[in-house]
């Protein structure tokens, strides 16, 4: 869970010079109070801020999608690293977005891009056309008397 | 050791993206590892295929797919695959029964099917140590189990 919705400890300015501080913010946003009225700032593992990037630009991807989408012919420009939906049936793309929007929301709540880019990229790899038993169950010649006998009803 | 299976949602199936393919896999577990990794989370993604993840504690062990059979009144256990780093460390057959309760929980089925075929001497061996084979090798070469 990366979740950036406040710090995990509080120093004051004094305290830069301990190692505890940069300990303790390689685990977490660490707030540094600078006295004053000066508002305080903040220090965070750089991870934390591009995975935040990546969460913003998977978000601008989901919002030019929604847009594009809309066009009767969606642009592969607008669309960006999503463009593989462009040829796609109205029917797909509005699956594809519904799918997009709740692992974007998922994405945005743990502040982890991995929900959103897993989607983007799995979507992207063409379907497979498995025919091998393992997949559909189907079973040759005797064999399917026996199991017949062995799980009972047929539908 | 206690293993726990939670179903393959929407919200958790990004976590098959962190599993790795077996390095020179022979042809069969290619094709699972295809299945599990590509097809399977697409068809919990639209709804139309169910799956299971099995973690020891906050580790992932296995991860699975399942579907009602479409002649049988028994679900079918797709494909089943302990991660490469968690191999020949006795776990398979734990998170098979694992695997095989929850499916039988989670589809309300008597009889959970699955086919291994004759060449992948360690899932049969696996299969073998929590089942019975229903059948011997049929003419593609895939042994039939099934588990009441």
């Amino acid at each position: 869970m990366r979740m950036l919705t406040g710090p995990i400890a509080s120093f004051s300015k004094s305290h830069l010079r301990d190692p505890k501080v940069v300990a303790t913010a390689s685990q977490g946003l660490v707030e540094i109070r600078l006295g004053g009225d000066a508002d305080p700032v903040g220090m965070l593992p750089m991870r934390m801020i591009r995975e935040q990037q990546e969460v913003h630009a998977l978000a601008q991807t989901f919002i030019r999608a929604m847009v594009a989408l809309r066009q009767e012919k969606p642009s592969p420009v607008l669309l960006g690293e999503v463009a593989y939906v462009a040829d796609w049936s109205r029917d797909e793309q509005d699956r594809f977005l519904d799918g997009f929007a709740e692992a974007m929301a998922e994405s945005l709540r743990m502040n982890d891009p991995a929900p959103a880019r897993f989607y983007v990229k799995l979507m992207s790899i063409p379907d497979s056309e498995y025919r091998s038993p393992q997949f559909t169950g189907n079973v040759t010649g005797a064999s399917a008397d026996i199991i017949d006998a062995k799980v009972g009803l047929r539908r | 050791m206690s293993l726990t299976a939670t179903a393959l949602t929407r919200r958790n199936v990004h976590q098959v993206s962190a599993i790795e393919r077996t390095a020179n896999a022979p042809w069969w577990a290619q094709e699972v590892e295809t299945f599990l990794l590509v097809d399977a989370p697409k068809q919990i993604l639209s709804r139309t295929g169910s799956g299971l993840l099995v973690h020891e504690g906050d580790v992932l062990v296995a991860v699975a797919a399942h579907r009602p059979h479409h002649k049988w009144t028994a679900e079918l256990l797709q494909a089943f695959l302990v991660l490469p780093a968690l191999r020949n460390k006795g776990l398979a057959a734990l998170a098979l029964l694992c695997a095989l309760a929850h499916v039988h929980v989670a589809a309300k089925t008597e009889h959970v099917m699955w086919l291994v075929h004759q060449e992948n001497t360690a899932m049969l061996r696996v299969s073998l140590s929590v089942a019975d084979p229903a059948t011997p090798a049929d003419a593609d070469g895939f042994v039939t189990f099934a588990k009441p």
